[in-house]
């Protein structure tokens, strides 16, 4: 069954782009046949560290028809939506009839929504939980770049509908060192670049390695909703 | 015939005015029509047809400019009009405004969600539905 990830979450700053960039990474270094969207016209990360990733206009009303087009073509397409998309994704959906769609082409949807400490984060996640139910599956992803804190996220009723009700899961992506993100960005280089290139110290590099091996344990226990499933 | 007078003619030159037609003299005489037909909620382009069917040529955009002018109708582009989403308000602190959802409209739930159309556009401040404290 083919699989449509998109990872969505209006708040920004939450670590969508980061999640997307080392997920699409993942799938590149287990070979895992994909196509990667971006949607940010203003800050096209997705697209700064893996250039063959498409842009996908939102703005344009038919721009997000481009989406279940390659998923036509794809067994799995990862997209990383802008922030202040939700309301679009929502219109958008139930404009074209979500369910009949994915069903014509036999095919899941996947929200990946990482949450933080901030309240406006999680109250994203409730919003999409109450639209789309049980019409798609949930994978959380606790981003400790800002804050291991994450007791609203724990207290909230979105928390347990999502663990009891709607099969959600949870990865947690840790905090990466502050200044191997910056030298990332600087060089516009993926961890598994990084961890080959000169410029990194060989300290430096076991600890983008050690990251790494942690958070590729994280989306191995979601594979089941993020990746293609097996026939 | 008479002769010159200037201290006349700078009186009748100082008088003089051209004529200038009356902005909308003919649609005047179908004011009562265009009432009724706006209130009918027909277009602009729909009364010109009509009055043009009947014997007073007119544009749509004649018909705009007198609805606005005389009718004293307020113009109102698509730019200008503003979705609707619901404003969500902060019980914590109570210094925010009450959802723009009346009462009567349930809330976004588990598998329905929330309406585009009820949708108001404007400030979205987070309200998150939080487990009740279970008794030991």
């Amino acid at each position: 069954m083919k699989r449509l990830d998109l990872i969505l979450n209006g708040k920004g700053g939450v670590g969508k782009s980061f999640f997307a960039i080392n997920f699409v990474q993942y799938l590149k270094d287990k070979g895992i046949t994909h196509v990667a969207i971006d949607s940010d016209n203003e800050n096209s990360t997705l697209k700064r560290f893996h250039p063959d990733a498409r842009f996908v206009d939102l703005d344009d009303r038919r721009g997000p028809d481009a989406i279940f087009s390659t998923l036509e073509k794809s067994n799995l397409v990862v997209m990383d939506c802008r922030a202040a998309s939700t309301d679009l994704f929502i219109d958008f959906f139930a404009q074209i009839n979500l369910p009949t769609v994915l069903s014509a082409l036999g095919a899941s949807l996947t929200l990946v929504m990482p949450v933080n400490h901030e309240s406006d984060s999680v109250d994203q996640v409730q919003r999409l939980a109450d639209e789309f139910g049980k019409k798609c599956g949930y994978v959380v992803v606790r981003n400790a770049a800002h804050s291991e804190s994450f007791t609203l996220y724990e207290g909230s009723e979105v928390c347990a509908q999502l663990k009891d009700k709607l099969a959600g899961k949870e990865i947690a992506m840790s905090q990466l060192q502050d200044w191997l993100v910056v030298a990332l960005n600087e060089q516009n280089l993926t961890i598994t670049a990084a961890a080959k290139h000169p410029a990194f110290s060989l300290l430096d590099r076991q600890r983008l390695q050690t990251w790494q091996h942690k958070f590729y344990a994280g989306i191995e226990s979601a594979a089941d909703l993020l990746l293609p499933a097996k026939p | 015939m008479s002769s010159f007078d200037p201290i006349i003619a700078r009186k009748a030159v100082t008088e003089f005015a051209p004529p200038r037609p009356e902005r909308f003299r003919e649609l005047s005489a179908a004011k009562d029509f265009i009432t009724e037909l706006r209130q009918k909620r027909a277009s602009y382009r729909s009364i010109a047809d009509l009055l043009t069917r009947h014997g007073l040529p007119i544009g749509k955009t004649a018909v705009a400019a007198f609805c606005h002018v005389v009718l004293g109708e307020t113009s109102r582009s698509n730019k200008h009009r503003v979705r609707k989403r619901p404003l969500i308000s902060d019980s914590a602190n109570g210094q925010l405004p009450l959802p723009a959802t009346p009462p009567s409209v349930p809330p976004a739930t588990g598998n329905g969600g929330e309406n585009p159309q009820t949708r108001v556009r404007g400030p979205r401040i987070a309200q998150i539905r939080m487990l009740k404290p279970q008794n030991p």
